[in-house]
């Protein structure tokens, strides 16, 4: 059962980094103005930010986390645990995570370490560092979340180049007596593992020449071995089939349910697909907020960016009862109940 | 499903999900493939109306192996039961 409850813990504050870079479909030009209306009707995404060649996850994640750090005024000492969550590390030997630690003077002290999850990865973050947290000495937690996925696209790849953006978070975690318990719900499948993959890179294809050799995919797609390809019927069909029931799981383990929630931030996937989802759940759609239009899919980045634009800024104090869902590369997918008040959120930060 | 599917209901619910078409043009011997609107995106169109409308899921792999509308008839009033 992939069920946790947490206690005793409480999320202080987030932050996100963007991008300055934005693109949007027209400058792509790999959609004909047909293709490209039905795209944006479809999927929903108009513009999307996308980091320069020189510009990782960690380094959008570090410049959410110095932020947050700054408002919230907690030390880096205070910090004794601290999670990187992103498909797209610095290197592939060794993780990013003691890298940040470095980089934001955490001490040696604390426990630093990688997870690899992509669209269920703040879900995944949240409820292994929260776990991680409660059951540790420490004040506070250190959550970085983030992708520059578009560094693993083919320029020329339209199903996946006018989806895939950019962004990086961090979110501060406290232990805090008496907080309300936060739930989790995650799941996964790796029957499905090949619906969203880079096949070349890893130890089981190692990269070689023919890794970078472009070839024409069925539908006329063009990328090698060494780009992400994503299979979207299958992604779609297996969204469409478990985040629903997954959401109904969360809230029976929970014992709460779905009109108690206040805003419900889903990965940032594809309209169309979001608002099936939604329709299914019977939520409305002042409930459901969105960030698909202006910044895309983010991968692991879109629950905070969606979280902080669309829902925090606005009112960060305020208590509220939030779900929130990822679902996608793994297959992974997961949902998690809590509840949020007297948070610090400072605006987003757009990095260059 | 309260009622039983039936091929009418389905052809007007399949036609609905494409923008130029005219009312009356898809029949079950229409292979949809060569429909001028058919793209992949309008593929998750399609599955989606299919979980929406008729409350079944179709597979990647069965949307695959269909050829003509009848076809995904077929695979969604099995499916519906």
């Amino acid at each position: 059962m992939g069920y946790l409850r947490v206690e005793d813990v409480a999320v202080k504050g987030l932050s996100v980094a963007l991008p300055k870079n934005e693109e949007t479909n027209s400058d792509l030009g790999l959609m004909t103005k047909k293709e490209q209306a039905k795209f944006e009707k479809t999927v929903g995404i108009l513009r999307r930010r996308v980091a320069p060649r020189e510009m990782t996850a960690s380094d959008l994640c570090v410049g959410a986390a110095e932020r947050l750090l700054e408002v919230t005024g907690v030390s880096p000492a205070d910090i004794g645990v601290l999670i990187f969550v992103s498909q797209t590390p610095d290197h592939t030997v060794p993780g990013s995570a003691s890298q940040i630690q470095f980089r934001l003077g955490i001490p040696t002290t604390a426990l630093a370490m990688d997870i690899n999850q992509g669209c269920a990865g703040y879900v995944y973050g949240l409820g292994t560092i929260a776990s991680l947290l409660a059951s540790s000495a420490s004040q506070y937690a250190l959550l970085l979340v983030g992708d520059t996925i578009t560094h693993t696209l083919s320029p020329t790849d339209k199903s996946t180049r006018p989806i895939f953006s950019d962004a990086g978070s961090a979110t501060l975690l406290e232990r805090k007596s008496g907080a309300a318990a936060m739930h989790f719900q995650l799941q996964s499948d790796g029957k499905g593992y090949q619906a969203i993959h880079i096949p070349h890179g890893g130890t089981r294809f190692p990269l070689a020449p023919t890794s970078f050799e472009v070839k024409v995919q069925e539908g006329g797609l063009e990328r090698a071995a060494c780009h992400l390809e994503m299979r979207g019927l299958e992604v779609f069909h297996f969204a469409l089939k478990e985040v629903a029931p997954n959401i109904h799981r969360l809230m029976e383990a929970a014992g709460a349910n779905l009109d108690e929630v206040d805003r419900f931030v889903f990965h940032q996937a594809n309209l169309l697909l979001n608002e099936s989802i939604r329709k299914k759940l019977r939520l409305p759609a002042e409930k459901v907020p969105y960030t698909l239009a202006h910044f895309g899919n983010t991968s692991s980045g879109t629950v905070p960016v969606t979280l902080v634009d669309q829902v925090l800024l606005s009112n960060p104090t305020a208590h509220r009862k939030l779900c929130l869902s990822g679902f996608g590369v793994g297959l992974s997918w997961g949902s998690a109940l809590l509840e949020t008040a007297d948070l610090i959120v400072p605006p987003i930060l757009e990095m260059s | 499903m309260s009622t039983p599917l039936d091929a009418g209901t389905f052809l007007e619910k399949f036609e609905a999900q494409f923008e130029e078409l005219e009312p009356g043009t898809i029949s079950l011997e229409t292979e949809f493939r060569q429909l001028a609107e058919w793209t992949s995106m309008q593929s998750l169109v399609v599955i989606a109306s299919f979980d929406w409308e008729f409350g079944v899921m179709v597979t990647a792999d069965e949307l695959k192996q269909a050829v003509t509308v009848g076809d995904l008839f077929e695979t969604v009033k099995v499916k519906a039961g």
